[in-house]
Order: structure tokens, then C-alpha cells, then sequence
């Protein structure tokens, strides 16, 4: 029998899986971004642009997807023969490409929704509205979007694979682990949140340093992706 | 269709302080049926989680022809380890179900999948969540028989058949194996409904071999000799007696161990009969002992 790579055919599989499900999420998203929409317009108050009013949802989704990849997947692919390492990869790969498909398709929606909004006057908040429009500020947004969502997943995949391969209390011990993380993936964004429990971590803000911000996004994604190997590197498959 | 050998090299298996394998070597000869049995907790599950590279030994090696199988990726492509899954949460239906192992599964038959779907009357429109134990464990069946991989274990798989279905999945593995064989191995607690479709035998208990060997050699080493009580007495003398059963007068006792040709004709001698003695109740026996 010939060797063959297994772990594109995982990410393949795994990527429009989990997109399913995230159009699942966008439909109900946009459906709630209208009502929204109507209710502002009552009260004359004014909504998020879809891109900006998706942000923590979409990471939330992605935390979510994390944690059923762990349950979900990765037994069911070993069960089929299918070898840890492949597994791992396959699943990295499919995060990777439904990151950006969660990155996409708010950005698409704002897009539309900036469209419409030339010809119909929307209670959407202009300045969300104009990150198309912004040469210096859209690729960043865009960048930031997507480097969150994937932090998400991986987060979300480590609780998992915490509770999945553990007890449940050192599982709790694993959302502490992710409370961490993302408090640090926060700190990089420049969200106050750390500097004010702990005194003696500076608050960066995100414009002063976006490269700072990057680096330190790019490490913590490292960092999650090598923990996760390691623990399921020789995992046990539960029956 | 490639062979595929296993052997299984001084293996000890801890959860924690509990030894589910003890120093287990085991060889299993390809393209045969082999019937792995043993009491509930005797280890069958533990050994196969191994040999499907679920889970890694403590100390030993699992091999399939040579290679160790833990996070090979080529070797445990070529296993199948169906076992009682839990359904409860599958809300797919059975043929967007079956596309996966089609997918993955090198030498998945479609068609053949399909057949046996007819033969098990599965219902193909209803989620797998809503069918019954004995259907869920039918579909299970399905997958093993079609994917046709060089290494085939079903672990009790057919817990909530019925008769029929069991006859029906006994039979196509027969039949199946005639035209694609493969090492099949077959973990059952159902010995005597079960035991004509073993090649070979495996019985393990607590963890330990017990034994393991071609079937006909196996089922020929017991005996039950039965006649008046002395002179049983007298002629088992020095054998391995498993169990003894006494009417009145008269005495039947399981011995283990092949009788020579000289034994049996100083039986006819003394008048005594000599019968054989099931797998089941080989099984019963020997790993009553322990016990």
C-alpha cells in the first residue's frame, strides 16, 4: 500500500464541516444585526456596522467549534484509522481556513450592508461603516478580525482536549489556561482588562504598537498550537 | 488484499496502578478468523484498544508485520476496531453516514456496503440516533464487512442483534472471507454460538494468554470421560481435570490435555465413554481456575 498524507483530506473535510455550521451562525447573526437595525431606528440610536457587531460573537463561535473539534473530531477521525498527527494538522489547517471564512463573510455582509446604505439611510454608526473606506485602517481591522477568531479556536480546542483527556477538574484547571490566554491575546489588542487586575502590566495600546500586537498574537497562537500537539500527540481514544 | 500479521511482544497495559495487561505476547497468523475470548474484564477490549493503536502500551510493542502500529499512519489505516459506539447523538442519516469510512477507507466497497444494508433491513431515512440497539449494531456490522481492511475487529459488535441478524452477520463474514480474506478478529462472550467461525483461538484471563491456537487442535485436547466413578477416578489419574459432574454411580469429568492413543483404548477397556467437550465449556473452565 502506498503512504499516503491523509491530513489535507482531514482539513478539507473538517474546513466545510465547521463552515456549515458557520453559515448556520451568520444567518442568525444577520437576522439579529436587522432587528437590531429596526429597534435602533425606533429609538433613534444607532447599531455597529456588521463587521464590528460580529466580532465577539464570531470569536465566541469559533471558542465553540474549538471545543467540539476536540470531542468531535479528533476520536472520530483516530477511530477511523487515522493517525494523531494527521488528525492535529488536518484540524490546524481546517481552523486556519474557517477563520478566514469567519473573517470573510462579516466582512462581505459589512460590504453589502455599506452598499445598501448609499441608497437607504441605516441606524448603522458611520465610522463602523467606513473601514472600506479607510486605506490605513481596514487591512488592520481585517487582520486583527481574523488573528482573533483563530486564537479563539485554538482556545476553545485546548479546553477541550483538557476535559477530553482529563478529569474534570483538572479540565477546570484548562479554562483557567484559556482564561489566560485570552486575557494575554486581549492585552495585545490593547483591551484594558490586564493592566487593571495586574499593576504592573503596561497598557499598549493597540495604535501605538501594532506590530507589537502582532508578534505577541503570532507567539500566543504558537504557543497554543505546540501545547495542543503535545497533548494529543499520543492521546488515548476512548471507546 | 495484503496480509497483515500481528504480534503483540511482551505487552503490559496500567491504568494507573490496575494492570489490564500482564507481560501479554500474542502472534496472530494473517488472513485467518481469530475469536478472542475472555471474561468481562479480562482484558479483550484493553488488548484490542492496542492493536487499533487507541492507546499505547505501558511496557511492550504492538506489531502489524513488523512495524510498530502506534501513530503509524499507513499501519493503522489498514485496522478496523468496531466496537459498541454510542449513537445516541447521530443525527445522520446511515448513507451520509457511511461516507466517511468511503472516504478514508482505502478498500471501502460501496456496493457491497449497500447489499448488506438490504440484508440487515436498515432504514436509511431515519437518523442513526433513532434506531435500535441491535440496528445501530447491524450498521456497525456494515462498516466493518465493507471496509474490508486487512485487519477487521469486532468487539462484541453484535450486542442487541437478534438472531437472525446475528446469523446474518456471521454468515457474510464467512462468505466474505472466502473471497477477500483478511485477519479478522472477533472478541465474544457468545462462545458456543460462535465458535465454527474460528480459525483460531485466543482465550486471555486477567490480563494474562491462556491460550492460543488453531481451533481443532484446541477443541481436541478436551475430553469428557464418563463412566462408573473408580474407574474415572482411576483413569484420569495424573490428567488436568477441568470439572466433575456425579450421578449415582456414574461420573463424568472434563479433562484437558490431548489423550493418547494408548488412553483411549485403555478406556474402551474399562468401558468408559469419551465424548468432547465444547469451546464454551473449555472457556468456562479453564479460566474458572484462576478464579
Amino acid at each position: 500500500m502506498k503512504s499516503v498524507k491523509l491530513y489535507p483530506k482531514i482539513a478539507r473535510d473538517s474546513f466545510l464541516e465547521q463552515f456549515k455550521w458557520s453559515i448556520w451562525f451568520f444567518s442568525f447573526l444577520t437576522l439579529a444585526h436587522v432587528i437590531g437595525m429596526f429597534i435602533a431606528n425606533r429609538n433613534d440610536a444607532n447599531v455597529e456596522g456588521f463587521f464590528v457587531f460580529s466580532s465577539y460573537s464570531a470569536a465566541i463561535f469559533m471558542l465553540v467549534c474549538g471545543i467540539i473539534a476536540a470531542f468531535g473530531f479528533m476520536a472520530y477521525f483516530v477511530q477511523h484509522g487515522i493517525s494523531r498527527k494527521d488528525m492535529f494538522f488536518g484540524v490546524v489547517i481546517g481552523a486556519f481556513g474557517l477563520a478566514i471564512a469567519v473573517t470573510v463573510v462579516p466582512l462581505a455582509i459589512h460590504g453589502i450592508e455599506h452598499l445598501i446604505s448609499n441608497f437607504v439611510s441605516m441606524p448603522v454608526k458611520s465610522d463602523s461603516l467606513t473601514i472600506f473606506e479607510r486605506t490605513s485602517g481596514w487591512f488592520s481591522a481585517i487582520g486583527v478580525f481574523f488573528l482573533n477568531v483563530f486564537t479563539y479556536y485554538l482556545v476553545g480546542w485546548l479546553i477541550g482536549i483538557g476535559y477530553y483527556r482529563f478529569n474534570w477538574l483538572i479540565g477546570l484547571g484548562f479554562v483557567g489556561l484559556a482564561i489566560v490566554a485570552l486575557s494575554l491575546n486581549g492585552f495585545f489588542w490593547g483591551e484594558a482588562g490586564l493592566s487593571t487586575i495586574i499593576p504592573w502590566i503596561p497598557y499598549i495600546p493597540t495604535e501605538a504598537s501594532l506590530l507589537m500586537s502582532v508578534i505577541g498574537s503570532l507567539l500566543l497562537i504558537a504557543v497554543l498550537i505546540i501545547a495542543t500537539r503535545m497533548l494529543t500527540k499520543r492521546i488515548p481514544i476512548k471507546l | 488484499m495484503m496480509e497483515a500479521h500481528i504480534k503483540i511482544d511482551n505487552v503490559t497495559l496500567k491504568f494507573g496502578k490496575f494492570e489490564a495487561l500482564k507481560d501479554l505476547s500474542l502472534s496472530l497468523e494473517s488472513n485467518r478468523i481469530h475469536g478472542l475470548i475472555g471474561r468481562n474484564g479480562a482484558g479483550k477490549t484493553s488488548l484490542l484498544s492496542l492493536i487499533a493503536a487507541f492507546r499505547e502500551t505501558t511496557e511492550g510493542q504492538v506489531f502489524i508485520d513488523g512495524e510498530p502500529v502506534f501513530e503509524n499512519a499507513d499501519k493503522m489505516l489498514q485496522v478496523s476496531f468496531i466496537y459498541n459506539k454510542d449513537y445516541k447523538e447521530e443525527y445522520e442519516k446511515i448513507p451520509q453516514f457511511l461516507e466517511f469510512p468511503e472516504y478514508y477507507r482505502p478498500s471501502y466497497d460501496k456496493e457491497y456496503a449497500d447489499y448488506l444494508l438490504k440484508r440487515f433491513k436498515l432504514p436509511l431515512d431515519k437518523p442513526i440516533s433513532k434506531l435500535s440497539k441491535g440496528m445501530q449494531s447491524a450498521l456497525n456490522a456494515v462498516i466493518g464487512l465493507a471496509s474490508r481492511s486487512p485487519i477487521t475487529i469486532f468487539d462484541e459488535a453484535y450486542v442487541g442483534m437478534d438472531a437472525p441478524a446475528r446469523e446474518i452477520f456471521y454468515q457474510e463474514i464467512l462468505a466474505d472471507q472466502a473471497k477477500h480474506p483478511r485477519t479478522f478478529i472477533l472478541s465474544t462472550h457468545l462462545v458456543s454460538e460462535m465458535d465454527y467461525l474460528f480459525d483460531q483461538v485466543v482465550i486471555i484471563d486477567q490480563g494474562r494468554l491462556v491460550l492460543n491456537g488453531d481451533y481443532e487442535t484446541i477443541a481436541s485436547r478436551g475430553a469428557s470421560i464418563t463412566g462408573a466413578a473408580d474407574q474415572v477416578d482411576a483413569f484420569v489419574a495424573g490428567l488436568k481435570v477441568l470439572n466433575e459432574q456425579k450421578l449415582g454411580g456414574t461420573k463424568s469429568v472434563m479433562v484437558y490435555g490431548a489423550l493418547s492413543e494408548e488412553d483411549q483404548q485403555k478406556a474402551q477397556q474399562l468401558g468408559l465413554e469419551i465424548g468432547p467437550v465444547s469451546l464454551q465449556d473449555l472457556f468456562i473452565h479453564l479460566t474458572e481456575e484462576a478464579h
